[in-house]
C-alpha cells in the first residue's frame, strides 16, 4: 500500500511551489493569463478529483469550470496557508456537495456510470476490466464519503485525496489541530463501521448463494 | 497519565501515516504499544483509512489529459469588462428563475393589499348619508326617544331609503337624524 508521503510526491505539480506562488501573486493582482497557467498546471489532477466526485465526464467538466470561476472570483481570499491545489480541491468539494444537495432536494438521481465515464478514465488503469474495477471501487468509496457529516468529510477528502497535511487543513478550516484530529478520528470510526457493515452484507450474500 | 479516550485523536493520526504533528507522538506510541484496546481500535481505523489512501493514490497519479481549462478560461476572460469592480466581468449571479417570479408575485400581492386597505378606509361616495331628503314621518315620530329612533332607522334601512356609513347604534342613528333635521331647517 502506498503511504501518504508517496502519494504527496506523486501529487507534485509540473511546476514548482515557488512558481505556483509567483503565479498566484500575479493572478491576485488581476492577471488572468497567470491564473489560466496555474489551473493548466493542476488540471490533470483536478480532473481526476472532479471525476471521482461527480461520477461522469460531463459533470466533472462542469464542476471543474465552476470551480475555476469560483477560485478566480475569490482568489483574493487565498492566503497561502494551504497549498493552492488543496484550496481549489476544497472549493470543488463544496461546489459538488452544494450541487448534490440541490439534486437530492429535487429527488433526482445523479450517478450515471456510462460509456462517457469509461472513456474519460485515463489509460493508467490498464485493461477495460481494471478500469471498470477502479470505477466501481471509486463509486463505493464515494458513497461512504457521502454518508459522512460535512465537516468530517471535508477532513477526509482533503487529507486523503487532496493530500493536505493536518495543519494545512486546520489553517484552511480556521480551527485548531486538535479539532481536525478529532474530526478525522470520528470520520474513520464511521467509515470503519460502514466497512464492517459492507463486509457483513457481502458475507450474507455469499451465505445465501 | 492519559486514558485511552484522551489518546483517541492521536489514534486517527497513527491510523493514517503514523506521523503526529505534535510532541505527544512518542507518548502516544508508547500507550498504543501497551494498550490492547487501543491496538484493536487502531487496526480498525487503519483498515478504514487504507481504502481512502489507496484511492487517493490512484487519483493522484498524473496522466496526459487534454488541457481544456486554460483555453476555456482565456476565452472567457477575453470578453470580460475591464471596468468591472470584482475583476470578473463575465461573472453573473445565477439566480434560480423561480426566485424572480416569487419576488414579482410578492410585490404584486403587497401592492394589491395596500390598495385594498386604502380604499376600504375611504368613505365611498354612494355611502354618504342622504341628507337631501327630509326626515320621514316615521322618523319624526321616533325622534322622541333613542330606542324609537333606532327602530325607525332600521325600518328605513330595510326599505332602502336610508344609508349610513360607520358603526350603527341607537345613539348614532339619533344624532344622524338630528343633523338631518338641522340641515332641513337651514334650507
Amino acid at each position: 500500500m502506498q503511504t501518504l508521503d508517496e502519494v504527496r510526491t506523486d501529487c507534485e505539480t509540473v511546476i514548482s511551489e515557488e512558481e505556483v506562488t509567483v503565479l498566484v501573486l500575479r493572478a491576485q493582482a488581476g492577471d488572468a493569463e497567470a491564473f489560466g497557467r496555474l489551473f493548466g498546471a493542476i488540471e490533470a489532477r483536478l480532473h481526476r478529483q472532479a471525476l471521482f466526485l461527480a461520477g461522469n465526464e460531463q459533470q466533472a467538466l462542469d464542476l471543474m469550470q465552476e470551480t475555476m470561476l469560483e477560485a478566480w472570483k475569490f482568489l483574493a481570499r487565498y492566503d497561502r496557508r494551504a497549498r493552492f491545489f488543496t484550496w481549489v480541491c476544497s472549493i470543488m468539494m463544496h461546489r459538488h456537495y452544494d450541487w448534490l444537495r440541490r439534486i437530492r432536494v429535487r429527488g433526482a438521481t445523479y450517478f450515471s456510470f456510462g460509456e462517457n465515464e469509461l472513456r474519460a478514465v485515463p489509460a493508467q488503469a490498464g485493461s477495460p476490466s481494471e478500469t471498470a474495477d477502479l470505477l466501481d471501487q471509486a463509486r463505493l468509496v464515494r458513497e461512504c464519503l457521502d454518508q459522512l457529516p460535512a465537516k468530517q468529510r471535508s477532513v477526509v477528502y482533503l487529507r486523503f485525496y487532496a493530500g493536505e497535511s493536518l495543519q494545512g487543513i486546520a489553517a484552511m478550516a480556521g480551527c485548531s489541530l486538535g479539532t481536525v484530529k478529532s474530526r478525522l478520528f470520528h470520520a474513520l470510526e464511521r467509515l470503519a463501521k460502514m466497512q464492517k457493515l459492507r463486509e457483513f452484507q457481502i458475507q450474507l450474500g455469499r451465505g445465501e448463494e | 497519565m492519559k486514558t485511552c479516550a484522551a489518546w483517541r485523536e492521536e489514534l486517527a493520526v497513527f491510523a493514517t501515516d503514523g506521523v503526529s504533528p505534535n510532541s505527544d507522538n512518542a507518548d502516544a506510541r508508547a500507550h498504543f504499544e501497551r494498550c490492547a484496546e487501543c491496538q484493536k481500535a487502531l487496526g480498525e481505523l487503519r483498515k478504514a483509512a487504507a481504502i481512502h489512501i489507496e484511492m487517493g493514490a490512484k487519483l493522484a497519479v498524473s496522466y496526459d489529459s487534454p488541457r481544456r481549462l486554460e483555453s476555456w478560461f482565456a476565452e472567457k476572460t477575453r470578453h470580460r469588462d475591464p471596468k468591472s469592480s470584482s475583476g470578473v466581468g463575465f461573472w453573473t449571479p445565477r439566480w434560480p428563475p423561480y426566485l424572480g417570479a416569487t419576488a414579482a408575485l410578492l410585490t404584486m400581492l403587497l401592492v394589491v393589499t395596500a390598495v385594498v386597505l386604502r380604499t376600504s378606509r375611504e368613505l365611498p361616495q354612494d355611502r354618504v348619508p342622504l341628507i337631501e331628503q327630509p326626515p320621514s314621518s316615521a322618523v319624526q315620530a321616533a325622534m322622541q326617544g333613542g330606542q324609537a329612533t333606532w327602530q325607525a332607522y332600521r325600518q328605513e334601512l330595510q326599505h332602502g331609503s336610508e344609508r349610513m356609513a360607520g358603526p350603527i347604534s341607537a345613539g348614532g342613528a339619533h344624532s344622524h337624524y338630528r343633523m338631518k333635521d338641522a340641515y332641513s331647517e337651514l334650507n
